[in-house]
């Protein structure tokens, strides 16, 4: 975090928020940025000291486990991939997709219950929004 | 004065209306009765179905929405134990002893009732403070407003959670992704990196629904993936038998009248909790569930099933709906994360939450008025009626109901800007929200931020201009120094209080 406040501050802020400022009163558009980032990297740098020094031991909950990440590796990747689904093919591709592979991750293995969940699902989706609510789905 | 009033009350009584207050009040029944489900999410989702109705129309059924999910929250607490939201924590301390008894259909119908009286009173406090608090609103100019987000933000110490360091973090860091865009003042591009979809900043469905819903879905999703589910969390375990003997489940009147007292006790404890920003329905449900133990005859039948102890939790938890709206619509500071959510789709159907609410959109705010009363009413029949099914509702297996609102999270982020860009956002957010819930960041403080960030700045910026650069100016305005020294004094009584005490539960 602190190494993100840094980034932000020293490279981001400078190269996508002008500084210039027309007139010759009221705040720039840098400032309310570069406050806020500047006062979340204090906060953080001050836990990262904290959690260093003072509370070795915890106090604080354990960082994320090993096997949660693995999880957010897979979730994010089915997630990408629903995405890719959705811009290229549409919401009757995707949809079956997502709802499948959750079905799959959360511990359903019977095929026809899973199958007929991501057939129908987003059937009724598409069909709500599309043709009930004429709002166009990828 | 009056007329708009009548006006407002007419547009609300419109069949079309009151067809969509019942829509949205069971919908979120349903939500709320399901375990991990809550109103804020049902609404974040909620939110783009309303992209083809009038304003009214839209903030009534998310209204309804609201209600009918805060009521939802106890079926599922007195049935299985679990609350469906937390709010209805304190609602499980005596509805499951009561379902054990054989007495489940009886607790519904007192949590109803009570939720549902709980809920109109504060309506009726909403109606008569919120006019007179947006009229002495109306006296503040642009330092006056800041000092006031100022004030406003302070009350985000009460959400964040059990570190306070890191709650400021999400809060500041909710405020700083807020400036991404164009600049209101200069429209200068801020951080927008050259996409054009960034320019109007980020879409606050995407990042409400991702952060709110998708991460709330990711957590239970990786529960079931790892095979460690606790309790009856799939749905329930059969404990739900109705009694053949009829007392055991209706209420009496000599049971109403016994617990009305404290249904009134709860419902003034949960308006004054909902009035201010920040303290949540949870504190509300836990305070009218104290209070009402400690004024009893019988305390020790607390915690054993007794009716009194249903009645007085779901009064004060649903009183804070209506209050909660006060500082929404008066001052445009969220009362909770619902009104913050409220408060998004209120900007989106371009009415804008503040002082000046009544005079621009007084017909539409009367007409909302009339609205939530009519949706309590509805949310009394809809539940009396469907106890039983919404008691069903909460027995769908999880891996059935959660990829089908994923998808759901995929076609709401998507109707707001017909946009892939804003689906990817969402995604972030989902991610982003998943990390923070488990490093234990509270996504709450990091919302309400974002939704407050422009409004400070925008009052700060035009405070600068117009004191041409001296903000020593400000401490020769009273209403400003007001508002500085309640500011300090908040920080004072939230550095003070145990964080756990205030933490909202996402």
């Amino acid at each position: 975090m602190v190494a993100f406040g840094l980034l932000v501050i020293f490279v981001v802020i400078p190269i996508w928020v002008p500084g210039h400022q027309e007139g010759n009163y009221g705040l720039r558009a840098q400032d309310a940025p570069y406050l806020t980032m500047i006062v979340a990297t204090g906060l953080a740098a001050v836990f990262f000291i904290r959690r260093l020094f003072v509370d070795k031991d915890g106090g604080e909950p354990a960082p994320i486990p090993r096997e949660s990440w693995v999880f957010l590796g897979v979730v994010a990747a089915v997630l990408i991939a629903t995405l890719v689904l959705l811009e290229y093919i549409g919401i009757l591709a995707g949809g079956p997709f997502v709802v499948a592979v959750l079905m799959v991750m959360m511990g359903e293995r019977r095929p026809i219950p899973i199958a007929v969940t991501a057939i129908v699902a987003p059937l009724l989706v598409w069909a709500f929004f599309w043709k009930l609510l004429q709002f166009p789905l990828p | 004065m009056l007329d708009m009033v009548l006006t407002g009350l007419g547009q609300a009584f419109t069949i079309y209306n009151m067809l969509m207050i019942c829509l949205g009040v069971f919908i979120g029944i349903a939500v709320g009765a399901i375990p991990g489900l809550n109103g804020p999410m049902a609404i974040a989702i909620a939110v783009p179905l309303t992209f083809f109705m009038g304003p009214l129309t839209a903030i009534a059924f998310l209204v309804g929405i609201n209600k009918g999910a805060n009521f939802g929250g106890a079926i599922s607490a007195c049935l299985i134990n679990i609350p469906g939201a937390a709010e209805a924590i304190s609602t499980t301390f005596d509805g499951y002893p009561l379902t054990r008894k054989g007495k489940g259909l009886k607790a519904l119908k007192m949590a109803l009732y009570s939720s549902v009286y709980g809920d109109f009173f504060s309506d009726i406090v909403l109606i008569c403070v919120a006019a007179p608090f947006a009229i002495l609103a109306l006296n503040m100019g642009s330092a006056e407003l800041f000092a006031l987000m100022l004030f406003a933000l302070t009350f985000i110490a009460a959400l964040v959670g059990r570190s306070v360091v890191k709650g400021l973090i999400a809060a500041v860091l909710g405020i700083f992704l807020s400036t991404v865009g164009l600049d209101s003042e200069a429209s200068t591009p801020r951080m927008t990196f050259g996409e054009i979809e960034l320019e109007d900043g980020v879409s606050l469905l995407a990042l409400v629904i991702g952060m709110l819903a998708l991460s709330e879905i990711l957590i239970q999703v990786e529960a079931n993936w790892h095979n460690r589910k606790e309790g009856p969390g799939s749905g329930g375990d059969g404990i739900y038998k109705r009694s053949p003997n009829r007392d055991d489940n209706v209420v009496t009147w000599q049971e109403w009248k016994e617990c009305f007292r404290t249904i009134m006790r709860s419902s003034a404890i949960g308006t004054v909790i909902g009035a201010i920003p920040g303290l949540g329905s949870t504190l509300a449900g836990f305070l009218g569930y104290g209070a009402a133990k400690r004024a009893s005859k019988t305390p020790e039948e607390f915690g054993q099933g007794k009716l009194e102890g249903v009645a007085a939790a779901e009064a004060a938890n649903s009183a804070t709906v209506g209050a909660n709206l006060i500082p929404t619509l008066a001052l445009g500071i969220p009362g909770n994360l619902s009104a913050a959510v409220l408060l998004g789709a209120l900007i989106i159907h371009g009415l804008t939450p503040g002082p000046l609410i009544f005079q621009q959109h007084g017909t539409t705010i009367y007409g909302l008025f009339g609205a939530m009363l009519v949706a309590n009413f509805i949310n009394l029949f809809i539940g009396q009626g469907g106890l039983r099914f919404f008691a069903w509702v909460i027995t769908l297996p999880r891996q059935y109901v959660h990829p089908v609102i994923v998808l759901m999270c995929f076609c709401g982020a998507y109707v707001t800007t017909q946009s892939m860009f804003a689906l990817g956002l969402m995604v972030g957010f989902g991610l982003l929200g998943y990390i923070m819930r488990k490093l234990d960041y509270s996504i709450v403080a990091f919302i309400i931020a974002f939704i407050l960030g422009p409004m400070t700045e925008d009052a700060l910026r035009q405070t600068m201009v117009l004191f041409g650069n001296q903000p020593e100016m400000l401490l020769r305005r009273p209403i400003a120094i007001l508002f500085f020294i309640l500011t300090a004094i908040s920080i004072w009584r939230f550095s003070k209080a145990k964080p756990q005490i205030l933490q909202e539960p996402t």
